[in-house]
């Protein structure tokens, strides 16, 4: 959960990290806009090596969402 | 004195680089650019082209069109915010390209309002009877200063280059009717490029990502929406003009959703607004300049017309001037 919060800080400087928990929802981190929500996702194919450019997130989907979408592919969270 | 245009100029390069080009990015986030923007293309400069090679190009077209000889024209005052080097000043490569030898030379960065800042520059000059014609040019290569992995960013911004050439007159019955300058720096971060200055120079770079230009989206639609519609209805109140009597605007280019909110603020009719962003992307500071020249090229009657420029952009700064034709 830590590296998917340290993409987040990364895309979205303004965000305290420590606020951030699995129930947090993407569209209340500081700054989260759909375009941004591109940069997040790139950011997760780094951290993750994984790829996800055929994926999308969305405003309403929580932190623990996209852990559920790593770990189906095939990355350890 | 009054300045009014003689001649205007553009130049867009010639490489075209549609949204589906952008492979950098997920095809699936592609459409999301012109849902947002308005976007379509861009163009990018060529390898060997940089920010004065647009300029000079876009300030022969405008003294082609004027009619005026390089070595006659007495100014040159260059909006530009992503200059050839941190120092000389690029005009200056612009002179010596053009041949303008009896002309000065410098640069304004107002980063998107550069075109309507530097506009004004010339002005004074000219309403302060210190000079008899100046060459306003604005220029830039955004290609160079954006994060190619920025989707933030990137696919938003193109290059190219406008100009204008103003000329001193006595008569007032058209040229440059009244302007407003605006800033709020305690905007400076919302649009920047972090490195490369006295604040963070090279040698201190932390990430990659430093060198390149950022904006905080939110913050710049929020101000934009609320400082353009605020600068258009102030200058119509200095000037006395109306909704009606604006027949057109050239706006910034920076987001179609932004002109339609302005022009819904203003209560002057979304056709009325001139735009070319959808192939063009924004040009940062010579948004306006290109849309200007476009709009005087498209075979309009523009004598005795009134067009109202405004732009907004890093500073935070913003802008409006009226001109009559």
């Amino acid at each position: 959960m830590q590296k998917i919060i340290a993409c987040l800080k990364i895309v979205f400087p303004e965000c305290d990290p420590a606020t951030i928990t699995s129930d947090t929802t993407l569209g209340d981190v500081p700054g989260w806009d759909s375009m941004n929500s591109v940069n997040f996702l790139l950011e997760l194919e780094v951290a993750f090596s994984v790829g996800l450019l055929d994926e999308t997130v969305t405003a309403q989907q929580r932190v623990s969402d996209v852990a559920e979408l790593l770990r189906a592919k095939g990355a350890e969270v | 004195m009054i300045a009014h245009l003689r001649g205007t100029g553009s130049y867009l390069p010639s490489k075209e680089v549609l949204n589906r080009d952008l492979k950098q990015f997920p095809a699936s986030a592609l459409p999301l650019i012109e849902q947002k923007t308005g976007i379509t293309a861009r163009r990018y400069a060529a390898d060997d082209e940089c920010t004065s090679d647009l300029a000079a190009q876009a300030a022969r077209a405008c003294l082609l069109q004027a009619g005026l000889a390089a070595e006659d024209v007495e100014g040159i005052i260059l909006a530009t915010s992503s200059p050839d080097r941190m120092q000389p000043a690029t005009a200056t490569r612009v002179q010596a390209l053009l041949g303008a030898k009896n002309a000065f030379a410098f640069d304004v960065n107002s980063v998107c309002s550069g075109g309507v800042y530097a506009l004004e520059t010339g002005n004074a000059f000219i309403k302060a009877g210190l000079l008899r014609n100046v060459l306003v040019v604005a220029s830039e290569v955004y290609s160079r200063i954006l994060n190619p992995a920025d989707f933030s960013t990137c696919p938003y911004f193109g290059d190219g280059a406008g100009a204008v050439l103003l000329e001193a007159a006595a008569d007032g019955s058209s040229g440059i009717m009244g302007t407003i300058l605006r800033a709020d720096g305690t905007g400076h971060d919302v649009i920047q490029v972090p490195c490369g200055g006295t604040m963070k120079p090279y040698i201190r770079l932390q990430a990659q990502r430093e060198q390149y230009f950022t904006m905080k989206g939110r913050e710049v639609y929020e101000f934009a929406v609320t400082r353009a519609p605020e600068v258009i209805r102030e200058l119509m109140s200095a000037t006395g003009l109306t909704p009606e009597g604006i027949s057109w605007v050239v706006p910034h280019q920076a987001n179609l959703n932004v002109i339609h909110a302005i022009s819904d603020a203003v209560g002057i009719p979304r056709e009325r607004f001139v735009t070319n962003l959808q192939k063009y992307g924004n040009t940062a500071g010579a948004s306006v300049f290109i849309a200007l020249d476009e709009l005087c090229r498209s075979g309009v009657q523009m004598s005795g017309r009134v067009v109202m420029l405004v732009a907004f952009g890093g500073g935070l700064s913003w802008a409006a001037s009226a001109i009559r034709f």
